[in-house]
């Protein structure tokens, strides 16, 4: 347990001294307040997006537009800059055989990886969801909601709200960040690690958004990021959420299998 | 080799399973699920539409909207997203006469909908609230989801 602690620690080390992690946080934490006074400047609402409409209404609407935006292509952009290239960055550099001689086993040095790279997704996710909250009710006020169905839900219960749903979008985050771990394993290219997610992601929204069959869209790992209209809806429904679990599960584990197995048979000579 | 083989079958396997499975299945959106959320948030709706105009409000019960929902015309099957689909409520207004608005409700995937009310496009669309500033009428369009699990 030691060493992967310290594999973990070495990586988040290495991830925050890189210039990519603090921009990807700056814009987390200004992207919402930049937003909302932009919006703010015009009239006019993406009344396209669920709780579009009341953004000039509620301040807790900030935080659930930004939400559907993100699910749309933010959240596969943020998870594959992040961990499109924690492996594919070692061969990159040739230093895959200098860490693989210390006296750490590959499967130390497997999970202490993935368990960085979720940690700092997570991090981005839970900046973010505090960053839009506190820019929504900071600029736009913190009035009653209108609910997805119909429903006047109070401040106090509507941060509540926000926040189980922007935890719900946990589940496919952290689904689309063992997709980004193993295209980075396989392809050892920074440049697949990073644009693969991003390039499955915006198939996956497509294939939604052009109608195709309900079942398959159902085990797509960008569905789940819809499960929260359920919260927000009287009387509450969590069926979607326990699928976009199971989905996001099913994803995120095998494509850790696959990754450890092509990691763990790999012959490092090089480097 | 012959592992490789074994492997690309088995996905081969899965692949066409999938797709087998993905033809039979019942629709997500289908005019029952759509009708009955429409029927719960109609007069929410119009409860707020009232609160904002500093009126008096009846309850949800009072309101009995009843909704129907048909997509496109005859040759369309009533299932799956589209702009077509039209939902016809009937309810009671706060003075207790029985009234018929007619919806075009915007079905999408991901069952959410935004459902209009053409015939108030022109005069209707805002209303003034009792400080006298105006804001979007909920009756003249609104969003609302539904549960595709059950």
């Amino acid at each position: 347990m030691t060493g992967v602690r310290s594999v973990y620690v070495w990586e988040l080390r290495k991830m925050w001294l890189q210039l990519r992690a603090k921009v990807i946080l700056a814009i987390c934490v200004l992207g919402p307040f930049v937003f909302d006074i932009v919006l703010g400047m015009q009239d006019r609402l993406p009344k396209d997006q669920v709780f579009g409409r009341y953004l000039h209404a509620s301040g807790f609407a900030t935080p659930l537009v930004l939400l559907g935006f993100g699910s749309m292509w933010a959240f596969p952009l943020l998870t594959a800059v992040i961990a499109g290239d924690v492996f594919s960055s070692e061969d990159q550099y040739g230093t895959l055989k200098t860490i693989l001689t210390r006296s750490r086993s590959r499967r130390t040095i497997f999970a202490g990886k993935v368990l960085a790279a979720c940690t700092m997704t997570t991090l981005a996710v839970v900046v973010l969801c505090a960053a839009s909250i506190i820019a929504g009710v900071v600029i736009i006020g913190h009035q009653p909601l209108v609910d997805l169905s119909g429903r006047l839900v109070p401040a106090h219960d509507a941060w509540v709200l926000v926040v189980a749903s922007w935890a719900s979008s946990l589940m496919p985050v952290l689904g689309f960040t063992c997709l980004a771990l193993v295209i980075s394993v396989a392809s050892r290219s920074t440049a697949i690690g990073v644009v693969g997610p991003i390039i499955i992601g915006l198939l996956m929204q497509m294939y939604s958004f052009l109608n195709g069959a309900d079942p398959i869209r159902h085990v797509m790992l960008t569905t789940p990021f819809n499960a929260w209209h359920g919260l927000l809806h009287d009387p509450t429904f969590v069926g979607p959420i326990i699928n976009g679990a199971i989905v996001s599960g099913a994803y995120a584990l095998i494509s850790l299998a696959i990754a450890y197995r092509m990691f763990h048979r790999r012959d490092v000579t090089g480097g | 080799m012959a592992v490789r083989m074994k492997q690309c079958s088995t996905w081969i396997f899965v692949a066409v399973l999938v797709v087998l499975a993905a033809g039979c299945g019942s629709p997500d959106i289908t005019p029952p699920r759509l009708s009955a959320d429409i029927a719960t948030n109609f007069p929410r709706q119009y409860r707020e539409q009232l609160r904002l105009e500093g009126q008096p409000r009846p309850t949800e019960q009072a309101v009995q909207a009843r909704v129907s929902c048909t997509k496109g015309g005859d040759q369309v099957p009533d299932r799956g997203p589209g702009k077509d689909w039209v939902c016809v409520v009937t309810w009671v207004d706060a003075s207790g006469s029985r009234r018929t608005s007619s919806y075009e409700v915007n079905a999408r995937t991901e069952a959410c909908y935004t459902a209009t009310d053409p015939a108030l496009t022109a005069h209707h669309q805002f209303v003034t609230r009792a400080d006298g500033t105006q804001v979007d009428n909920p009756l003249y369009q609104f969003d609302g989801c539904f549960d595709v699990t059950r």
